[in-house]
């Protein structure tokens, strides 16, 4: 069996036996791949925390080629991202991140947008004062890479352009927005400010290392999570856990 | 898919959805029973009917048991005072046969996992919390796993625990005995270096 390396960020990581894991990795070279580390659960077997979740990892593996379990060879780590876990809505927005990821990407699907984009992501709930608007920048430019981006400059209809003078609405089942006049007959739909949108396509088009200085108006952050987690429940066909975990976290406290 | 049929074949199957056994072991037990003298089969059946019928949790510290409250709730000869919080009985029963701890427990019976929908009201957190408030208690230990899970949860309760004035502990995590610094990575090593103590 041909040995391999990546890097790789643990997206999914689950108890398989006695001793062994099962762990969901999205690696830079390969996509989305999923091994199975023997003893991992043994401490002697020096996994250590590298099979964690969201662990950011340089990960050396055996794989027949097909889409069976890889074997887990070693692992060293890149970053950990240790401040995550500290925090439980952190905890929360990150499984929203690996979640998404995990449930939009097929396997063995190699996508460099996508991991820049998870490793980035990560880094930033990691290291700053955590936004809810980092889920939707997360949100809009994963399906962006995804090449299942909403259209959001024009009516899907009509192409009318984006203007102070129209309103218009999001439709999650035609994955865009349209104009009040065709807006007529669709189901569904949310209402979504021009403030809205244009903020919505900075958050898709900016320069990442720029990312944080994107503040979302009140509204702004209604608007678009009512039609992106739409969008996005169109697109899966459920909801993700990790949303509905957030959504009770926030309830509570 | 099995060679064998009816209720051979049906007994593998169900020793089969049993944690940490696979098609071999599951065979080899099935062959065992089949090959044991049938009081022992008897009395076999009977301790899984009786696990299920007299088992319930102690409505104290949410351990599994046969009365309630539990043996160890009940024990004054135990510090009252300390409570060692754990995410699953496997965790009490590890931490019970040190023989070191000789405070009382309580058992969240999981952890709060995002990507497993389990969130504080999944989890017996209300629970300890009224526990914490009604009772004279001096110091919480907690004990969940050091995974990015045990650790959140470590520290949502933590939280939570101190705006009632109590002292929360947690257990140290980090190089196993028989590990190796020099391999060590990072989580883990500063995990040991949080965990110090003076010799
Ligand atoms: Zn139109
Ligand atoms: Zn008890």
């Amino acid at each position: 069996m041909p040995l391999y390396k990546t890097e790789a960020i643990v997206i999914r990581s689950m108890d398989f036996s006695e001793s062994d894991k099962i762990v969901t990795f999205f690696t830079r070279d390969f996509g989305k791949l999923r091994g199975i580390a023997k003893g991992a659960k043994r401490t002697k077997k020096g996994f250590g925390s590298t099979l964690e979740l969201f662990s950011y990892i340089n990960l050396i593996f055996f794989d027949k080629g097909n889409l069976g379990l890889a074997r887990i060879n070693s692992c060293y780590s890149i970053e950990s991202y240790m401040e995550i876990c500290k925090d439980i809505q952190k905890v929360a927005y990150g499984s929203y991140f690996v979640e998404l990821v995990n449930g939009l990407v097929g396997e063995k699907e190699k996508n460099d947008g996508i991991f820049n984009l998870l490793v980035d992501s990560l880094f930033l709930i990691n290291y700053q004062k955590l936004d809810e608007e980092i889920a939707r920048i997360f949100e809009i430019r994963l399906l962006s890479l995804l090449g299942y981006q909403p259209q959001l400059e024009e009516c899907l209809i009509c192409a009318h352009k984006l203007s102070s003078k129209e309103k218009f609405w999001f439709s999650p089942v035609k994955g865009g927005i349209l104009c009040n006049r065709c807006s007529h007959g669709f189901k569904k739909l949310s209402s979504i400010s021009l403030g809205t949108l244009r903020i919505l396509l900075m958050a898709r088009d900016m320069d990442f290392n720029k990312i944080h200085r994107l503040v979302f108006s009140n509204q702004a952050l209604k608007e678009s999570e009512d039609a992106l987690t739409n969008f996005i429940y169109y697109q899966t066909g459920k909801q993700l856990n990790s949303m509905k975990f957030l959504k009770k976290i926030q309830m509570l406290s | 898919m099995s060679i064998y049929t009816g209720p051979i074949d049906q007994l593998i199957s169900r020793l089969k959805k049993l944690p940490g056994i696979g098609e071999k072991t599951a065979t080899r037990l099935a062959f065992y029973i089949l090959n044991s003298p049938r009081k022992e089969t008897e009395e076999l059946a009977k301790s899984l009917i009786d696990v299920k019928e007299k088992t319930s949790f102690c409505s104290v510290c949410f351990n599994f048991s046969d009365r309630d409250p539990c043996k160890i709730c009940q024990d004054n000869s135990r510090d009252s005072e300390t409570i060692c919080v754990v995410e699953e009985p496997a965790d009490f029963l590890a931490i019970e046969k040190t023989g070191n701890y000789k405070g009382k427990y309580h058992l969240l019976q999981g952890v709060l996992s995002p990507l497993d929908g389990i969130s504080p009201e999944e989890i017996r957190v209300k629970e300890l919390i009224d526990r914490l408030r009604n009772k004279d208690v001096k110091e919480v230990i907690i004990a969940t796993n050091p995974s990015v899970e045990g650790e959140a949860t470590a520290i949502y309760l933590a939280k939570l625990i101190k705006t009632l004035g109590i002292k929360v502990t947690r257990i140290a995590c980090g190089i196993p005995v028989g590990g190796d610094i020099e391999y060590a990575d990072e989580r883990t090593l500063s995990k040991s270096l949080e965990g110090r103590k003076d010799i």
